[in-house]
């Protein structure tokens, strides 16, 4: 039975499984997995200029990954953001449900978000495009367009190992870790 | 009178110095081959005026043509196209714009408007359906377009209002730049066919029909127009003109170095965060509107409620706008745009060539070449917005200096001298439109080798070099890096190729950024019943842009005319571009070549002969 979101049952138990994480798997981490998101998050809140350019930010910036089982992604991730003037106040993983509400919602399949952190998609061009989907209000986004394009820079910066390019065993690992965060954390 | 299978096959031909109206067919082969809007307009120029013709006399034509798709009910088809030999130029003119006279011409029964000849005195057209009819207007001459379409759609309002195009103050007195608007909010600004309609004292055309646009294939018009219009429902493109219009642009575009600054000399401009899309949206929005039958709904309505800036409630500036207003002269106070906006709609002058030439002023007064003595004490500094608005009622009303800003940035230089043509930012006399070929070397050949002169519409090079559309499947890169010059004129050529059918049947270039060249072909089709392929609109955008670059070669234009002007090639360290400039001499090579086009930037007898363009070819060679 899964842990309720927003509960701070929930929460510890989150926090718990990702100090596991981090202290069972190597660097580099995997794009999207919670170990990668510790040190995302990390590398946001240390940005000056994240921090200057996102002064005026306010709201959830989410981004979905589509599931693509191939990969090991049995089902789609949504990576919340709660930004606020600059400040990230935490980031995570979450149910579907919660992803979907968030104040801006980024969705693409995972080779699209492999492209950007190749720098090989702009994420603003990949939105107007159509290969990314944008759901949230434009006008905010496009004022504080350099907010966003910083949080993606950094996401780029941070390194990791990209879907793609897992071995098949790491492809199975990640397979099972997904389904057993679904368990736990309710994320479907 | 119903448009079976999208045209009327009938042009209005309306002689204003003797006044003879008639109507004179025009044939299938001639449509199919040319398409409607600008390209039959040069099809009928080319064959029966002189391209030496002097563009302010009663032997200059102006031309209003519509498409194929006019009238129908699907996505960005609501556009027109007016044309003649332009007085700003003196090369080929060409304006278009959406709203809603090509399609309430077209529920006339007529796919276009022939105006010979000048009136002696001023006159206005009126067409219901089948009577056609020239009025007096020497009581509406002198007023303002807001003023002079509230009249004639009362004066004329019967079972329906009719629609309307006219010229204000800035086009009797035939500034080179004045420009024609349809209902007061969309304006063909870009030649000064607003001029040539001041040259014929014609103050308005007054357009209502009771017809029906006809798709001849029933069954797949609805199938593509409900699959076009679902395109333009989900595209960001779309989304992002809806909640913030055009200007959405500026605020992107200073992340990319699109956005000019300081006359194209300057790198930051720190005040751009005020004069764009959202802080239009936030604080002076309050209502969207859309051309005919169009979903995106990019035009802006907005109002300046109180203060120095005050205006009443109209059209809101698009992108280019903010930034001539702008950007261009520095200015960041938003409320100062929109009512320079308010007054270039005012009197009918297009906002680009306007803002462009204040803005050249501004630099020749900071290098002295102008000074407060010429200005009639103004004094044209950089940021002041208020200079700007008093400039702007001086062209309108050719007093003092503006009486040489009327003439636009080029001829105004000659006559300034002193150095000021170095200051000039135009192509073949037509002002840059605002987006900086340093950030994006395939627009610098765009404007340079353009027919109309410097130009971001008649092509699809903005959104593909920019990101903004892909259109992989018609043969382009899925990503294009701005800054380099490498591959690009084979961008531009395929842009121009898949864009020039879009002034021509008449579709707009935001509505075409969300659909695919096979989805224009399909409206084309279903409309026309006739087969039409991707393939055959990108032979149609070649065939018509070749016409219309050889008309813009028999009215003077050479090689020589294929150049950026100084200003937009010094590199901006400073700015997004990063020092970048294009390799011009390397881009126009390579675009020659593809093109066919001979070393004096003249499409070859080859080239046209094979595109069937053989009456050009025949003018272009005589005595040859
Ligand atoms: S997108 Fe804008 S300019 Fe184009 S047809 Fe629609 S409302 Fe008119």
């Amino acid at each position: 039975m899964a842990h309720t979101y927003g509960t701070d049952e929930w929460d510890k138990a989150y926090q718990e499984y990702v100090a596991n994480r981090l202290a069972s798997e190597s660097q580099p981490y995997i794009y999207f997995t919670p170990e990668w998101v510790t040190l995302y998050e990390k590398a946001v809140r240390e940005d000056a200029k994240y921090k200057e350019v996102a002064k005026a930010w306010e709201g959830s910036v989410v981004l979905h990954i589509q599931a693509k089982p191939e990969y090991g992604l049995v089902q789609d991730t949504y990576l919340f953001m709660d930004l606020w003037h600059g400040d990230c106040k935490y980031m995570k993983i979450v149910p579907s449900e919660v992803g979907k509400n968030g104040d801006f919602v980024i969705t693409g399949t995972i080779d699209r978000w492999i492209m950007v952190g190749k720098k090989q998609l702009d994420t603003v061009k990949g939105m107007m495009q159509g290969k990314l989907k944008l759901k949230g209000d434009l006008p905010t986004i496009v004022r504080n367009v350099q907010a966003a394009m910083r949080l993606v820079d950094l996401s780029s910066d941070v390194g990791g190992k990209y879907p793609d390019e897992l071995s098949p065993d790491e492809v199975e690992s990640l397979g099972k870790t997904m389904t057993e965060m679904d368990e736990q954390f309710g994320m479907a | 009178m119903d448009c079976q299978a999208g045209y009327a096959k009938r042009l209005l031909e309306v002689n204003l110095s003797d006044k003879n109206i008639r109507t004179s067919p025009l044939e299938d082969k001639m449509l199919m081959k040319f398409l409607g809007g600008g390209g039959l307009a040069a099809q009928l120029f080319l064959e029966r005026f002189s391209p030496g013709t002097d563009p302010l006399s009663p032997e200059n034509p102006l031309i209003v043509m519509t498409g194929p798709l006019v009238g129908t009910r699907l996505p960005g088809t609501s556009r027109f196209a007016i044309c003649a030999r332009s007085p700003l130029t003196g090369f080929w003119g060409i304006g278009t714009c959406g709203g809603n006279f090509g399609p309430e011409l077209k529920f006339a029964g007529y796919d276009g408007i022939l105006l010979e000849g000048a009136s002696e005195k001023p006159v206005y057209l009126v067409v219901d359906d089948e009577s056609v009819d020239i009025q007096d207007a020497s009581d509406l001459w002198g007023k303002d377009i807001y003023d002079v379409t509230d009249i004639l759609k009362e004066r004329h309002s019967g079972t329906r209002k009719p629609k309307i195009l006219a010229i204000g103050q800035a086009g009797e007195n035939q500034v080179l730049y004045a420009s024609i608007a349809n209902d007061k909010a969309h304006y063909i600004g870009r030649t000064g066919m607003g001029a040539v309609m001041g040259s014929k004292q014609l103050k308005a055309i007054v357009v209502r029909g009771t017809g029906k646009v006809l798709p001849a294939l029933e069954e797949k018009y609805e199938a593509v127009r409900s699959s076009v219009m679902e395109k333009c429902k989900s595209s960001m493109v779309a989304q992002s003109l809806q909640s913030m219009g055009t200007a959405a642009a500026m605020d992107l575009g200073m992340m990319t170095g699109d956005v000019p600054i300081r006359n194209w000399t300057g790198a930051e401009f720190e005040g751009s965060g005020q004069i764009g899309g959202p802080a239009m949206t936030a604080d002076y929005l309050t209502k969207v509107h859309a051309c005919y039958a169009c979903p995106i709904a990019c035009k802006r309505v907005v109002k300046v409620d109180s203060g120095p800036y005050q205006t009443a409630e109209g059209p809101g500036p698009e992108y280019e706008t903010c930034c001539t207003f702008g950007s261009y002269i520095e200015n960041d106070n938003l409320e100062g745009i929109i009512k320079a906006n308010e007054l270039c709609n005012l009197y009918g002058l297009d906002t680009i060539t306007c803002g462009a030439t204040i803005a050249f002023a501004m630099e020749c007064y900071e290098k002295g070449i102008l000074t407060a003595a010429d200005t009639d004490g103004i004094e044209l500094k950089w940021g002041d917005i208020d200079a700007a608005l008093k400039m702007l009622e001086k062209i309108a009303t050719r007093q003092g200096i503006g009486d040489i800003l009327a003439e636009g940035s080029t001829r105004a230089a000659k006559k300034i001298g002193n150095g000021a043509e170095d200051l000039v930012v135009a192509v073949k006399g037509l002002e840059l439109p605002a987006h900086d070929p340093r950030g994006f070397h395939g627009m610098g050949l765009e404007y340079a080798v353009g027919y109309r002169g410097a130009c971001h519409l008649q092509h699809m090079s903005l959104y593909i070099e920019q990101g903004m559309s892909s259109f992989e499947e018609a043969g382009f890169k899925d990503d294009y890096i701005g800054t380099e010059s490498q591959g690009k004129a084979e961008m531009v050529l395929l842009s121009q190729n898949m864009g020039v059918p879009a002034s021509s049947i008449c579709l707009c270039v935001f509505a075409y950024a969300c659909m695919d060249v096979q989805d224009v072909a399909d409206m084309i089709h279903s409309v026309t019943g006739r087969e039409f392929s991707a393939q055959d609109l990108l032979d149609a955008g070649e065939r018509i842009w070749l016409l219309m670059r050889g008309m813009t070669n028999l009215m003077g234009a050479t090689g020589a005319d294929d150049r950026l002007p100084p200003n937009s090639l010094i590199p901006l360290e400073a700015s997004m571009s990063a020092g970048s400039v294009p390799d011009m001499d390397l881009m126009i090579k390579e675009y020659y070549a593809l093109r066919g086009l001979d070393a004096n930037g003249v499409p070859t007898m080859e080239v046209l002969k094979k595109a069937g363009l053989t009456a050009l070819a025949d003018k272009l060679y005589a005595g040859k």
